[in-house]
């Protein structure tokens, strides 16, 4: 426990997803990494309690032996969340997600995208929204990638995701929180926790959506692609405490001009 | 060589297709009956696989070096879960998924 006596600070208060609380905000995504270790030591850089995962077929005939990622992030440490990348219809995401299920023994929380575009990997909402419905009546806590449309955010939470994650930018652009008024619309409007979910490409894009008042980020290439990942990691958990203490700390309004720190009183000349 | 069940069937030399796909016949033990069974074609991941018709999915998986390996497993678009694989004999012409969790964002 920390000697602060700002209990805000010493205490943040968890993200809260599907009544399970987690105390880091930062999700990390396991793709795109050198090899098996470079990811686990970058996830353990990052703190992230949930990590996303792909589903994808075996390679049959090839060394069995192999490590496994689940053998460097096992579940019973981490909160493993399925993603449904690659699928660009409804029925593809719910059968990855069932799928998904039954590979983590019944584990209902998943991650929703369904893509529409190989191009900008924007996510196809008719879509989305028909694969959200089926799989919230099947049981499923999901957790679902969107644009950031305001509308589409509020009508996501209230067929039942538990989380609404709307893009910053495109999959792996590194673009950083494009368009923050929305972001910051979708945010005042929900009663679910808000995450952005890709687009972010360092540290101060990652604070930046915190400081709109998200309740987390969910990135994966800004850390794995960087040039030295473990490093990007632990500048990402950094930026969203940072982000999530000054959004809480209430920032000072933007003003024109000047405003003197130093008192103009007791000046001796 | 691993046995060759084409040839036990046929009475000859390791069939040349068995050969190209020894792997399929690991670890499996040389029939006593070689008219015992049936080679069926499926399919696995997308591939074409040979098998005899008595195969079960837990044998399967077993075969392909997966024993004990967190997998899920899907026979014809439905899942079979784990504590069915060995209960579930495979048909020809099935169409068998076996998937696993990699990186991914």
């Amino acid at each position: 426990m920390s000697a602060s006596t700002d209990q805000t600070a010493s205490t943040p208060a968890p993200l809260v997803i599907a009544g399970r609380e987690y105390r880091s905000r930062l999700l990390v995504g396991t793709g795109k990494y050198r090899d098996l270790d470079e990811n686990r030591r970058a996830t353990e850089a990052s703190g992230a309690e949930i990590v996303t995962v792909a589903i994808r077929r075996t390679n049959i005939g090839q060394t069995p032996g192999e490590p496994n990622l689940l053998d460097v992030l096992p579940p019973d440490r981490y909160t493993i969340l399925p993603n449904t990348a690659g699928c660009f219809d409804a029925d593809s995401a719910v059968r990855t997600c069932r799928l998904a299920r039954e590979l983590l023994d019944g584990h209902d929380l998943v991650k929703l995208e369904v893509l529409g575009d190989q191009k900008t990997l924007f996510p196809d909402i008719v879509e989305t929204l028909k694969a959200a419905e089926i799989l919230i009546r099947d049981g499923f806590k999901v957790m679902v990638y969107t644009n950031d449309d305001p509308l589409i955010a509020k009508r996501l939470e209230t067929m039942g995701c538990v989380a609404v994650m709307p893009l910053a930018a495109p999959i792996g652009s590194g673009l950083g929180v494009r368009n923050p008024y929305n972001i910051l619309t979708i945010v005042e409007n929900a009663q679910v926790p808000v995450l952005v979910d890709a687009g972010v490409g360092t540290a101060s894009d990652a604070a930046i959506a915190m400081e709109l008042g998200c309740d987390g980020v969910l990135m994966n290439t800004a850390i794995a692609g960087a040039r030295n990942p473990v490093l990007m990691a632990s500048a990402m958990k950094k930026a969203v405490e940072a982000g999530r203490e000054a959004w809480l700390a209430g920032r000072i309004p933007k003003k024109r001009f000047a405003s003197a720190s130093s008192p103009l009183d007791g000046l001796f000349f | 060589m691993a046995p060759c069940l084409a040839a036990a069937i046929a009475g000859s030399g390791p069939h040349l297709y068995c050969q190209a796909r020894a792997i399929v016949y690991d670890r499996r033990p040389v029939p006593a009956r070689p008219d015992a069974f049936l080679i069926m074609q499926i399919k696995v991941n997308g591939q074409p696989y040979e098998a005899e018709d008595s195969l079960t999915a837990a044998a399967l998986v077993e075969r392909l070096g997966y024993a004990g390996r967190r997998l899920a497993l899907e026979i014809n678009r439905e899942i079979v879960p784990r504590s069915r694989w060995s209960q579930t004999p495979l048909q020809a012409d099935d169409e068998v998924e076996l998937v696993h969790a990699i990186g991914g964002g």
